[in-house]
């Protein structure tokens, strides 16, 4: 049984087919939209997604249908997280978020 | 009759790009691209069982393909597909002329891109390395 759960942990570990993306901008109206996916053009939607402001997690979804997410641009520093699972994970701070 | 044909003619058409981009499920918007094309099957071999690894394979793999892959790729695609959004950005919106701001851009992408080609060939060298002649073999026919 061990074996099985380690070789499961192995090869979970070597699937790396499709690198996460994540581009977030702001739209100008006091909201931000984020889009995540996959450089192949695979979906993200049903990603985990959250917003996080001096470590500590204000906002918590996941991925629209479109594969976005929009939501009320925080007052501050504050960094969007997409996550895909271990070493799949997309941070986007807010510095680098612009109109 | 012709209202008919019509009428199965745009049914059977709309069904068919339906099913098309049901199929694909690709979302070009989200699609960056490698500087050079580089054969890397990736994780669906294994877990279709087209390749079976050894526990010795896996952790070879776990040390040293993951780490290059997942520590020293993947950040710089995230790099360079910010880049190449707010390229794509500044051209809907802003940009008049191609200008110093949107030339730098488009140089630091190519740094970017040769440097994860690089990764990724390392990557490959090491998945080579890594599986017997026949798992390769199976790998690039992929």
């Amino acid at each position: 049984m061990k074996k099985i759960l380690v070789s499961s942990l192995l090869l979970s570990s070597v699937v790396f087919a499709h690198t996460p993306v994540m581009y977030c901008f702001d739209n100008g109206d006091k909201t931000i939209t984020c889009e995540g996916g996959f450089s192949d053009g695979s979906s993200g939607a049903g990603t985990k997604f959250s917003v996080k402001q001096n470590n500590k997690t204000i906002l918590e979804g996941k991925l629209t249908e479109a594969s976005d997410f929009t939501f009320k641009k925080p007052t501050g520093n504050y960094t969007a997280i997409f996550d895909a699972g271990k070493g799949h994970v997309v941070e986007v701070k807010s510095d680098k978020i612009v109109e | 009759m012709l209202k008919k044909m019509l009428l199965i003619t745009l049914l059977i058409t709309s069904s068919t790009v339906f099913a098309a981009n049901n199929g694909a499920k690709k979302n070009k918007k989200m699609m960056t691209n490698d500087l050079i094309s580089i054969p890397f099957p990736g994780g669906k071999m294994f877990k279709s069982g087209k390749i079976k690894l050894s526990d010795e394979q896996k952790a070879n793999f776990a040390t040293n393909v993951r780490p290059i892959m997942h520590e020293k790729y993947n950040p710089m695609v995230q790099e360079i597909f910010i880049l190449e959004k707010s390229i794509q950005r500044d051209i809907t919106k802003k940009s008049k002329t191609l200008d110093d701001k949107l030339k730098s851009k488009i140089s630091k992408i190519t740094q970017l891109k040769q440097k994860a080609a690089e990764y990724k060939i390392e990557a490959v060298l090491k998945i080579k390395s890594i599986l017997t002649k026949e798992q390769w073999q199976v790998w690039v026919s992929n």
